[in-house]
């Protein structure tokens, strides 16, 4: 009997170790079995983005490479579903005669690397912005709205359309980087420049109602810097607003940056995004539907998993939410 | 040590308002809290009573200084804190806390209540003995909470419950006077009771001094050493919670308890209740003289011209009125 009685103790014990939100969100996270399966995904791919060179060689490929002896004389990939066989695993583009698997590992890097910064700087910049004019109000708040309202009407799509040629030759000017590095540097501040406005209103109206409730004037009261009351009263409230933006902008920027790509003023061949796979795909869609089957399949995989994995975050940080 | 714990001395706050537009110059001034005297002697519970809109939450926030005064003076334990940029205001906030009327808006939904209470400790540094767990389950024990809830969010409490969270954050640095903004006008009456107890009880055990700010007669009454009058921004009376219920003097101060039903339906009969005619004003364009004069049953001439002085019309019992009621 004591010994059972004893475990009790222990058990009760143990639940007296103080957690942090932090720490709480964490273990709920844990156990959501959907959003762990998502994030393992959204693991795998970036990180097969981000080592492609290297899992590339390893299966002895390259993605410049032009394998010409597995294409027919109408330069159309030879075997089932355009020429997938174990070296090829996703089969070969028709036309040139490049790796698919390989291209779209190679092009999901540069895909990858614009929608991530693009987003998560424009989340950042759009919060820091929001949470500035919703706190302070009055006239910074007022600017802060003039300029963004500027913004929207702009049109930003002729904008980048027309500036996208002098500004990458002002960064290939200064050294930076050249080609497609500079390209890939233009579209993210392009992106980010048009982007913040729209998270910045959202957060903003969020900080403008919730710098009135009580509990911000109990952090006043309590002698809390204007530092410590954005970052530990407001934040904790705006993280879900921001997670669900980050997973539905991070599949929109993916496909802006295959639009600009495909409009021919974002990324340019060689290279190989996805944009600039899906929109040679297009072309071959009767005689090679794998050629476009895989990558959309991929892209979709991609941005469900994205999604999933948002909306499971901000589930574990809701501490409303089913246990 | 000063004889009191707070004084307050002409205080006043104005809320300036912009009429129009983005460009618009045009002013408007929002006259809250208008001149008004008070103190808190140490372990002294000093109620602070009105109806909607007359500024007492005002009184309590600007004491706080989540407002800045516009005018007057503020001396807490015999120091001038009115005008104290945050900084140097950071000593007195750990010596002066507060509870506030909403327990459902006052603690974030997203923070644990051993965070909300652990808050107060990181902001001043502050390590109590023994850690900050302990001292955080002490508090909770403190205000009757179970001190196993250390890591539960706030909506798994009940409004009581909420409300003694508030409290023990309030208490985590051991102040010496707490306002307390309505503290029990948003929870049922059984609760009330009990968090009025908690808060007797707690002013025995640590020597607290409270300003209690309500608009519920019967809780003032109940909790009170004195009891301060406001009308639309002003003090009409002060006096002992005694001599103001039993024999009030000024006829505002009368209507307010004759607003008070009387659990015993012969008394309810055959009394008579005075019933005020009209609204309360609007402070920004208060009435000339005595702010009373639009809704008193007994003006004259002189109530209209001139401004009351607030005199002793009894021993600790101060009234601005022109023309009193007789003492009972």
């Amino acid at each position: 009997m004591s010994s059972t009685d004893l475990a009790v103790e222990e058990s009760v014990e143990s639940t007296f170790v103080q957690r942090s939100p932090r720490q709480i969100a964490w273990m709920r996270l844990r156990r959501n079995r959907t959003g762990m399966y998502s994030a393992y995904v959204v693991i795998f791919f970036i990180a097969a983005a981000f080592l492609s060179p290297i899992i590339i060689k390893l299966w002895g490929l390259s993605s410049t490479d032009l394998y010409l002896d597995g294409l027919n004389d109408q330069a159309m990939p030879i075997g089932f579903g355009g020429g997938i066989s174990w070296k090829h695993p996703f089969g070969l583009e028709p036309g040139a005669g490049r790796d698919v698997f390989s291209m779209l590992f190679t092009g999901s890097r540069i895909s990858f690397t614009v929608a991530l910064i693009t987003s998560v700087a424009s989340i950042g910049l759009g919060m820091l912005i929001g949470i500035a004019g919703g706190y302070y109000k009055g006239r910074i708040d007022a600017l802060i709205g003039r300029f963004s309202d500027l913004l929207f009407a702009f049109p930003s799509f002729f904008m980048i359309i027309a500036l996208s040629i002098p500004m990458v030759q002002r960064v290939e000017a200064t050294g930076i980087a050249t080609g497609n590095g500079a390209r890939i540097i233009v579209l993210i501040i392009f992106f980010v420049f048009f982007g913040w406005p729209g998270f910045a209103r959202l957060v903003r109206s969020q900080a403008l109602s919730m710098r009135e409730r009580d509990f911000v004037m109990a952090a006043q009261a309590q002698g809390a810097s204007n530092w410590r009351i954005i970052t530990k009263e407001l934040l904790p409230n705006l993280w879900p607003t921001a997670i669900v933006f980050l997973s539905l902008s991070l599949p929109g920027y993916l496909s802006a940056e295959a639009v600009f790509s495909f409009l021919g003023v974002g990324i340019q061949p060689p290279a190989s995004t996805f944009g600039l796979v899906l929109s040679d795909s297009v072309k071959y869609w009767q005689t090679d539907p794998a050629y476009l089957i895989i990558p959309s399949a991929m892209l979709v995989i991609i941005v469900l998993a994205l999604n999933l994995l948002g909306d499971a975050i901000r589930d574990a940080i809701d501490p409303k939410a089913e246990k | 040590m000063s004889e009191n714990i707070l004084e307050l001395k002409g205080l006043k706050k104005h809320f300036k308002t912009t009429a129009g537009g983005f460009f618009s110059r045009e002013k408007a001034v929002v006259k809250a809290v208008d001149g008004v005297d008070l103190t808190i002697g140490h372990g002294e519970t000093v109620g602070l009573v009105g109806e909607s809109g007359c500024g007492k939450t005002t009184v309590g926030r600007t004491v706080m200084k989540i407002y800045e005064p516009t005018e007057g003076a503020m001396l807490f334990d015999g120091e001038d804190i009115t005008h104290l940029s945050r900084k140097d205001m950071k000593p007195f906030r750990s010596q002066m806390q507060m509870i506030f009327q909403d327990p459902f808006a006052s603690l974030n939904p997203r923070h644990t209540v051993g965070t909300i209470i652990e808050s107060s400790f990181i902001i001043h540094g502050v390590e109590p003995e023994g850690g900050r767990k302990k001292a955080i389950q002490d508090l909770l024990d403190r205000v009757g909470l179970n001190p196993e809830h250390i890591n539960r969010f706030p909506h798994e409490f009940s409004g009581g419950q909420r409300q003694r969270i508030g409290i023990a954050r309030a208490l985590a640095l051991r102040p010496k006077l707490i306002v307390a903004d309505e503290p029990v006008s948003a929870l049922d009456v059984s609760i009330q009771a009990q968090v009025v107890n908690l808060l007797d009880d707690l002013q025995k055990e640590l020597g607290l001094s409270y300003l209690f700010v309500a608009h519920d007669l019967s809780v003032v009454q109940h909790i009170s050493d004195r009891v301060v009058v406001m009308y639309l921004g002003k003090v009409m009376e002060t006096a002992t919670t005694e001599s103001l219920f039993n024999s009030p003097r000024h006829p505002y101060t009368k209507a307010l308890l004759s607003a008070v039903p009387i659990p015993d339906p012969k008394i309810e009969r055959m009394r008579e209740r005075i019933i005020l005619q009209g609204d309360l004003p609007s402070p920004m364009n208060p009435p000339a003289g005595c702010v009373f004069n639009t809704r008193c049953w007994k003006t004259q001439a002189k109530c209209f011209t001139d401004v009351p002085q607030t005199v002793e019309i009894a021993p600790g019992q101060t009234i601005a009125c022109h023309f009193p009621e007789p003492a009972n």
